[in-house]
């Protein structure tokens, strides 16, 4: 039985929840269709290249007013709610190396998260088409 | 409350020297790269085979990037001097 069946959910209603799941949380969407030990390493992983992006140049680096802050958004909601902290209520910056470095590990953790929803959905959807088939 | 406090420790940024080894803080960055491109691409993920794909990736990509700033400098020293 698939994930989706056992959530009582049709498939495309499956999809889109892991999808969604996969960007509010890193590596959620590969728990919840049951890729514990990928959505483990992936959880770790970004979290780490996130965590030492902000170490590095400070919250100052999620910035909504540059470009970065796209890319940055990617790897949760919750680097919005960063980017308010850092800019309206601490308003905060950082300039130099030590910004350039926390706004590459950070952004670049945002797009590799991308690369994980999209691939938690597609094996979402693999799962719902072998279940199919079956 | 409890955001300030995660936070307290990252309001601030830490300082990094413009010497030839801030270019190690590119390493970490590779590993996460090397470990989440792996962990998506892999059919299974055992731990052996996980490793040591995750290290070739991350060899190809260190040796990549070595071997592009190499031509860089010597095109840079070739043309301008």
């Amino acid at each position: 039985m698939t994930q989706a069946n056992k959530l009582g959910m049709p498939g495309w209603a499956f999809l889109f929840l892991t999808g969604v799941l996969a960007w509010w949380i890193p590596g959620c969407g590969h728990w919840i269709i049951g890729q514990y030990k990928r959505a483990t390493i992936i959880f770790i992983s970004l979290t780490f290249a996130f965590v030492l992006g902000i170490y590095l140049g400070s919250i100052a680096v999620i910035d909504a007013r540059t470009p970065w802050y796209w890319a940055q958004l990617l790897y949760s909601p919750a680097t919005a709610y960063i980017a308010h902290l850092s800019g309206s209520v601490y308003h905060l910056n950082s300039y130099g190396r030590p910004r350039e470095m926390g706004e590459i590990y950070t952004a670049i953790a945002g797009m590799l998260n991308l690369l994980c929803v999209v691939n938690a959905v597609y094996m979402a959807h693999c799962n719902n088409v072998k279940e199919q088939n079956q | 409350m409890i955001a300030d406090y995660c936070l307290a420790g990252l309001m601030a940024p830490v300082y990094i020297g413009t010497t030839p080894y801030a270019f190690f803080l590119a390493l970490p960055l590779i590993v996460v790269i090397a470990v989440v491109y792996k962990a998506t691409k892999l059919e299974k993920i055992e731990f052996v085979s996980f490793v040591r794909e995750s290290f070739l990736l991350f060899c190809s990509i260190v040796v990549f990037m070595v071997v592009a700033a190499i031509i860089i400098f010597a095109v840079m020293k070739l043309t301008i001097g």
